[in-house]
C-alpha cells in the first residue's frame, strides 16, 4: 500500500478485501482513506455469509456500513456462498446446493442487505471442489436467478469459472452464455494452481500466480458476450513485486481495449 | 434432499471432524472425500495463518512446527465467532498458558497476550489530545476528585515476567547474546500517539495509578493506590508524562 501511494500508477480503480479495514482506526484504514483519495475503490467482502442459515450478523453489517459512508466505494460486492454455521465462521467461501431453498434463502438475504445498505451489491460466483447430490439446477442458472430475485448486480469471476469447470466438467463458455450481459458489473481474473492427484485433478483458486492463457481465452470470449466490463486482477498470496502486478493489469486493458477494436 | 440447515451443520462437522459422516457430495472424478479435504485444507490454513499474522513473535519462540500443532488444537478448541478473520485467536494467549507440552516456556502465554494487545493497539479508534487550557482552569480543590478518560489504543498489561524483553529480544532478526529472565515481572503501557503503536514500561505504582483512573476511579483514588505500592510515586511527574504520552484525553468531575 506505502509503495502504491508513493508511485500513484495509473490504474482506474482498486479493490479491497471490506473485512480488513472494519477497524475504527490504525494504519490500514488511514491508509485507505489516502488511497481513496487518488482512486475509485470497490469494497469486496468474503465474511458475510449470505448463503448461510445463521441470522445475518448485525455487527457485521454495521462495520460494512460504515466502511461504505467512510470509503464511499463505486462497488460493494460479496460472494454467493455461506461461511458459517451456529455462530462459528470457516473463513471459506462454501458451496450452496443449487436448490430452490437455497435461491430462496440466499435472494432473500441479499435483498436485505442491500436495504440496509441502501445500494445495489455486485455478488460474485465462487470457485467450487465439490457438488452436492441434490443440487437441481446448474450454476449458472442459480447465478442468473438470484439477480433477478434479489435485484443484485452479478461480480462474474472468469478464473472461477474455469476452474469450477475442470473440477466438475461442465462447459465454461456455456455458462459465459447463459449470464444476463447488463446485470455483469465487474470482472474478476485470477491465477490458479492445478495439483495432480492419484484419481484425477483438481484446480485450486489460488490468486498467487499470474492468470492462465485459457482463463485469458475465457476472458476474451466473456468479453464477446458480454461487453466491456470492469476488470479486476485478484492477486492476494504470494505477492510479486508492485509492477508484475500492474503488468497484470495491462494486460487486462490490453483484451478490453481489443475487444472495443473489434466490436468497433 | 437435505434441507438447507443439515447440510450446513452435517458439512461444517466434516470439516473440523475427518472421521464425520460426509454431506451428500457428487463423486465425479474425484472422490467426495477428496474433495471436501480441499475445504478442510483451505479451513485450517485460513484460521492458521491469520494466528501466525497475529502471534510473529511467539511463533518464534517456539518454531513453525510446534506454533502451527498448537494453533491447530486451539483451532479445534476454539471456533472462529466472526466472519472478519482479523478478530480471531483473543484467546490464544490463556490457551498456550496452559498448554502442556509448552509447559517449558512459562512466559509464552504472556508473550501471545503482549502481542494481542499490541495488535489491539493498533487497529483501535483514534483520538484527540486532552484540552490542556481547560486542565489548567480546573481549581486546584476540584482535582481529587477528577475522573479522567484514556485514548482509546491505549492498554496496561502486568506480566510475572520480563515480558516486553523477551518480545524485543526475539524480534531481533538475528538475537544476540543470552535472554535475562531474571529481572522478573513487568508492566507494559501501550499506546498510539499517531499511527505506530508505542509500548514502555511502566513502575507497579504507575500501572496501579493508571489501572484506577482507567477504570472511572478519581485522581485521588488511583493517587492512593500507587502510593501504597510505591512511597516515593512522583504524582505530578507522571501525571504530566500520561497526559504529554496522550494516554488521558479528557476529564470531568
Amino acid at each position: 500500500m506505502g509503495e502504491l501511494l508513493e508511485r500513484r500508477p495509473l490504474v482506474s480503480w482498486l479493490e479491497v478485501h471490506s473485512e480488513n479495514y472494519f477497524a475504527p482506526g490504525g494504519r490500514a484504514v488511514a491508509e485507505l482513506d489516502e488511497v481513496r483519495r487518488h482512486y475509485p475503490l470497490s469494497l469486496h467482502g468474503v465474511g458475510l455469509s449470505l448463503g448461510s442459515m445463521d441470522p445475518l450478523d448485525e455487527e457485521h453489517l454495521r462495520k460494512l456500513s460504515q466502511a461504505v459512508a467512510r470509503f464511499e466505494p463505486m462497488l460493494v460486492s460479496e460472494h454467493l456462498c455461506w461461511t458459517s454455521v451456529g455462530g462459528s465462521h470457516l473463513h471459506d467461501l462454501l458451496p450452496l446446493p443449487y436448490t430452490e431453498e437455497a435461491l430462496d434463502h440466499v435472494a432473500a438475504r441479499i435483498a436485505m442487505v442491500q436495504e440496509r445498505l441502501g445500494r445495489r451489491m455486485l455478488i460474485e460466483n465462487v470457485s467450487s471442489y465439490l457438488e452436492f447430490e441434490h443440487s437441481a439446477m446448474p450454476e449458472w442458472e442459480f447465478l442468473r436467478e438470484v439477480a433477478t430475485r434479489s435485484g443484485c448486480g452479478i461480480l462474474l469471476d472468469v478464473n472461477n469459472i474455469y476452474v469450477s469447470a475442470v473440477n466438475h466438467g461442465f462447459d465454461a463458455h456455456a455458462y459465459v452464455d447463459e449470464i444476463p450481459a447488463r446485470e455483469v458489473g465487474e470482472i474478476h481474473l485470477a491465477g490458479h494452481t492445478r495439483r495432480e492427484l492419484q484419481d484425477g485433478t483438481i484446480l485450486i483458486d489460488s490468486h498467487d500466480q499470474p492468470v492462465a492463457d485459457a482463463v485469458w481465452a475465457l476472458y476474451d470470449y466473456a468479453l464477446a458476450r458480454l461487453g466491456p466490463k470492469p476488470t479486476l486482477i485478484e492477486w492476494d498470496s504470494s505477492l510479486p513485486a508492485l509492477d508484475a502486478l500492474l503488468a497484470e493489469a495491462a494486460k487486462a486493458q490490453t483484451h478490453l481495449e481489443r475487444r472495443d477494436a473489434a466490436a468497433a | 434432499m437435505q434441507p438447507l440447515p443439515e447440510l450446513q451443520t452435517r458439512f461444517a462437522r466434516a470439516l473440523r471432524d475427518p472421521g464425520a459422516s460426509l454431506p451428500p457430495i457428487r463423486a465425479n472424478g474425484l472422490g467426495a472425500a477428496r474433495r471436501l479435504q480441499v475445504y478442510r485444507h483451505n479451513h485450517e490454513t485460513a484460521l492458521l495463518s491469520a494466528l501466525r499474522a497475529v502471534y510473529p513473535v511467539t511463533e518464534r519462540l517456539v518454531g513453525e512446527e510446534f506454533f502451527a500443532v498448537a494453533a491447530s488444537g486451539y483451532v479445534r478448541q476454539d471456533p472462529s465467532r466472526s466472519g472478519n478473520i482479523q478478530e480471531y485467536g483473543g484467546a490464544f494467549p490463556s490457551f498456550l498458558g496452559s498448554y502442556a507440552p509448552a509447559a517449558s516456556l512459562p512466559y509464552l502465554g504472556d508473550v501471545a497476550a503482549l502481542e494481542w494487545r499490541r495488535l489491539q493497539t493498533a487497529v483501535a479508534a483514534p483520538h484527540t489530545p486532552m484540552d490542556l487550557k481547560a486542565l489548567a482552569a480546573v481549581p486546584a480543590e476540584d482535582l481529587p476528585e477528577l475522573h479522567f478518560h484514556h485514548q482509546p489504543a491505549a492498554r496496561a498489561f502486568k506480566s510475572a515476567f520480563p515480558v516486553l524483553s523477551i518480545w524485543e529480544f526475539c524480534r531481533q532478526a538475528d538475537p544476540e547474546g543470552e535472554l535475562d529472565l531474571e529481572p522478573g515481572g513487568q508492566c507494559v503501557l501501550f499506546s498510539r500517539p499517531a499511527l505506530d503503536v508505542q509500548m514502555r514500561l511502566v513502575t507497579p505504582g504507575e500501572y496501579a495509578f493508571l489501572q484506577r483512573l482507567c477504570r472511572g476511579g478519581t485522581f485521588e483514588a488511583a493517587c492512593r493506590d500507587a502510593l501504597a505500592l510505591e512511597q516515593g510515586f512522583d504524582v505530578e511527574e507522571q501525571f504530566a508524562a500520561l497526559v504529554r504520552e496522550e494516554i488521558l484525553t479528557s476529564f470531568h468531575l
